[in-house]
């Protein structure tokens, strides 16, 4: 449904945000993990046609979305990592004026947009100026104006950032939920975000895709490549300077450290290799990048 | 803790809150210098300056004086180009500087920056003070840079010397009061709500008159032209008691009456000899004062900033008791059963650009202040008001139609909402075409009365008023999206409105007055037009650029 083929981004200072970056996609949720700086924001904002690409193309459902804009943007929600909100606005006038944007009217849009409200639970505070809002609060007006208009692309970006932790494991089951039918994708730090919805799991480094698998697979990459070993605390300089430490935490016997090693058995004395999480396995795949 | 260590601790706590309103200062002065606005007033100010002070032969002269019936101007000495500049320069830059400097406590309150402020050890009214020494110190490297013209202007038309004492010292006395009482009101603005923002813009025009002009004539005693009457005064910003008296000492007749403004004149006007300045201790001790006028200000602007500061913290206002939720529809969000697709209550979107202009049509009227229902009354005012009396309700409705919309070109900028709003699948590939469409269709339905009784006046009002409208809104909308902000188009458009509504003025823009210019208007017209297609040639560019 959606090809990425060849995405070139090169800002006028030189920075180079994306470079070659090919990619496709089909219904269902795939998750985009990179470290700060490497180019997520910038693809995301060239899929949802407000930032245009230096070269490469974008085709949704065969048409070159770049060329003609519309025929991504009449199925797509996004939310960009950082939105603003017209403070003076309550939460029902701003949705009625995305919907608007969207084409929906009369009795359609009232209907639209009170289904939203309910949906992101802000029923209590629709009629509230948005000035007064929290930030979770403030999320959820993002996150119910992406989903206005039942899209067919769902492009989030850190959607959970500033949610309580009910509402994040709530929007979470919805965007997985989501995934049928559609195509999301959702870019966040919080890995377990992505474990927990993600059928594929995009790793992006420097502007390039790393690597694009399942969770599955990308655990069984890690597999005899993480392991745990506990060292004298004054040792712990010299154990992270070898190895990429991927949890710490200090006991009365020392400090257990947990560590990935591409090249599998470490020299840490008294390591033993442990089951791999998929945070284990995301800062492998980047070490393996890095090297 | 000994005695010692607090006093430690305390004059630690001084030096840090110096140490962070410097740091203010310098980060927002670089910034500001950064800014392409600042290019823009140095070139006016420097444009202004060659225009006002005119080749001594040229059939245009910009300060002179009446004495027994004739009209004299000044020999270009140092001192009198020096009292001319510093003159221009303290009142040129107030009007155009507030709009530079005002609104940066506004966007740390919208952006949630004065809470991590306020977080820290920086109190609420250092944080004021930093921001006043900042817009301070940035007006006066731009004041100060209007000295250049004047010795340039010195080099090519003067006479006599290079006394840069006489060329400077004008400056020196007026410039820093002058850019403190701008620095503090534009702070004062910026604190105060309903103040803060696009009425605040029109306003400080007519708040600029009184203060810089009406009030020091009047307490001083210059405003009914009898020299009897003239007294000295401490309260003299701009510093135009200062330069009637320079002149009052240059002749030795009483002075009628000065003219400051720049007048095309039959021939060249008869230049005398200026008194060159004297600085003694009274002069000196008059504008400390004047400076000293800058408390006032400052202080309410501190009070104030206590007094609202906090708003956001506390909870959120219902904005209509009418309106308020049901209690009962508060039940939690429950995902949709099943572990199939959500299902959404189906519907067809057709978004249009007809769509996309109404909803933004709609939001300008939504995101309006107050100022919409006396701007909307005045409208509807211009249909019952009999005879030439006409003229008050239109002239009101020009007025507050331009914060009501000028701003809407900008507002994703502004708000940080350009993501979202431009992935939207109604809004056409021009952005600027889109703004103008809505811009234009708020402005002709809410001018609708006042276009009708201009019609009625007859069809040369109908035509002036129809291309005055036209012109309002794509310069709105064309200067709104070429500044990414309001100030530049709210700025000029007061200015432009005060000069338009005075008897038979020639920049009668919509056929205000009386008597009404076509060929004005459609010039007008054609400037707004152009606006537009200079906004439409940068959108393409920054497209094309990526």
């Amino acid at each position: 449904m959606l090809e990425i083929t060849g995405l070139t981004k090169r800002y006028g200072n030189g920075t180079v945000a994306l470079s070659d970056f090919t990619l496709s996609l089909g219904e269902g949720v795939l998750g985009l993990l990179g470290p700060n700086g490497a180019g997520k924001t910038t693809l995301m904002s060239i899929v949802a046609t407000v930032l245009r690409p230096t070269t490469g193309t974008v085709r949704w459902r065969g048409v070159d979305a770049l060329g003609d804009p519309l025929a991504i943007r009449r199925e797509l929600g996004y939310l960009p990592q950082d939105f603003g909100v017209y403070d003076k606005l309550t939460a029902v006038e701003l949705l009625r004026y995305f919907g608007r944007l969207k084409g929906l009217a009369g009795k359609e849009l009232k209907v639209a947009v009170d289904e939203m409200i309910d949906l992101v639970n802000l029923r209590p505070a629709a009629n509230r100026r948005l000035g007064g809002f929290s930030g979770g609060m403030r999320q959820r007006v993002g996150i119910a104006q992406a989903l206005l208009g039942d899209p067919k692309l769902l492009i989030v970006d850190e959607p959970t950032v500033g949610l309580d932790p009910e509402e994040r494991v709530r929007f979470r089951n919805l965007l997985s939920e989501l995934g049928h039918g559609r195509t999301v994708i959702l870019s966040t730090h919080i890995v377990s975000d992505v474990e927990a919805i993600a059928e594929r799991i995009a790793v992006i480094r420097q502007g390039r895709l790393v690597r694009c698998a399942t969770p599955e697979e990308l655990l069984a990459h890690a597999v005899g490549r993480v392991w745990r070993a506990v060292v004298p605390a004054e040792r712990l300089g010299e154990v992270q300077r070898a190895v990429a430490v991927s949890n710490l935490t200090r006991r009365a016997d020392g400090v257990h450290v947990r560590f990935v090693a591409p090249a599998g058995e470490p020299a840490v004395a008294g390591a033993a290799a442990v089951e791999p999480t998929l945070e284990d396995a995301y800062l492998l795949t980047n070490v393996e990048a890095a090297a | 803790m000994s005695a010692l260590a607090v006093t430690a601790a305390s004059a630690g706590a001084r030096g840090q809150t110096w140490r962070a309103m410097i740091a203010q200062v310098g980060a927002e002065t670089r910034s500001r210098l950064r800014s392409p606005s600042t290019i823009l007033t140095v070139l006016a100010l420097f444009a202004a300056s060659f225009a006002y002070v005119p080749p001594p032969d040229a059939k245009r002269a910009s300060i002179m004086w009446e004495v027994a019936g004739r009209t004299y101007s000044g020999t270009y000495t140092a001192g009198f180009i020096g009292a001319v500049v510093a003159l221009l320069t303290s009142m040129l830059l107030p009007l155009v500087g507030f709009y530079l400097v005002t609104g940066s406590v506004r966007r740390d309150l919208e952006r949630r920056v004065w809470p991590i402020i306020a977080a820290t050890r920086t109190s609420a009214t250092s944080y004021l003070l930093g921001k006043w020494l900042a817009s301070f110190a940035y007006l006066l490297v731009l004041a100060a840079l209007a000295l250049l013209p004047a010795i340039y202007l010195f080099l090519r038309y003067g006479t006599g010397p290079l006394a840069l004492g006489q060329l400077l010292m004008p400056w020196l006395l007026l410039a820093p009061a002058a850019m403190a009482f701008t620095a503090a009101f534009a702070l004062l603005f910026d604190v105060t709500p309903g103040l803060r923002g696009r009425g605040g813009y029109v306003l400080w025009f007519f708040v600029f008159s009184f203060l810089f002009m009406m009030i020091p004539a009047g307490v001083s005693g210059r405003l009914d032209q009898d020299p009897k009457n003239d007294r000295s005064t401490t309260y003299d910003p701009a510093g135009l008691v200062f330069f009637h008296d320079l002149i009052a000492r240059s002749v030795t007749e009483p002075v009628h009456s000065i003219s400051l403004g720049l007048i095309i004149l039959d021939e060249p006007v008869p230049r005398v000899p200026f008194a060159p300045l004297r600085v003694d201790g009274e002069l000196l001790l008059r504008r400390a004062a004047t400076f000293g006028w800058t408390a006032l200000p400052l202080l309410a602007a501190i009070c104030m900033f206590r007094l609202t500061a906090g708003r956001g913290a506390r909870a959120p206002r219902q904005r209509s008791w009418w309106r308020r939720a049901p209690a009962a529809a508060t039940a939690d969000w429950q995902a949709p059963a099943g572990a199939s697709a959500v299902a959404f209550r189906p519907h067809h979107g057709a978004p249009s650009f007809a769509r996309s202009v109404l909803a933004e049509g709609m939001l300008l009227w939504q995101s309006a202040s107050w100022i919409k229902w006396p701007m909307l009354a005045a409208s509807a005012a211009s249909l019952v008001v009999p005879g030439s009396g006409v003229t008050a309700p239109i002239a009101i409705f020009l007025l507050l139609l331009a914060p009501v919309i000028g701003e809407a070109a900008a507002r994703e900028e502004l708000a940080g909402t350009g993501a979202t709003v431009f992935a939207q699948p109604g809004l056409p590939r021009s952005r600027v075409a889109w703004k103008v469409a809505a811009v234009l269709g708020f402005v002709l339905l809410a001018a609708a009365p006042v276009l009708l009784r201009s019609l009625l006046r007859d069809g040369g009002h109908g035509l002036a008023m129809l291309l005055g409208l036209l012109f309002t809104a794509t310069a709105a909308a064309g200067l709104g999206w070429l500044t990414g902000g309001g100030k530049l188009f709210l700025g000029a458009y007061t200015a432009l409105w005060y000069v338009a509504i005075q008897r038979d003025s020639p920049l009668d823009f919509a056929g205000i007055g009386e008597r009404a210019s076509l060929l004005t208007c459609a010039a007008f017209a054609a400037v707004g037009v152009v606006s537009v297609i200079l906004a439409a040639a940068v959108e393409k560019a920054r497209e094309a650029r990526g």
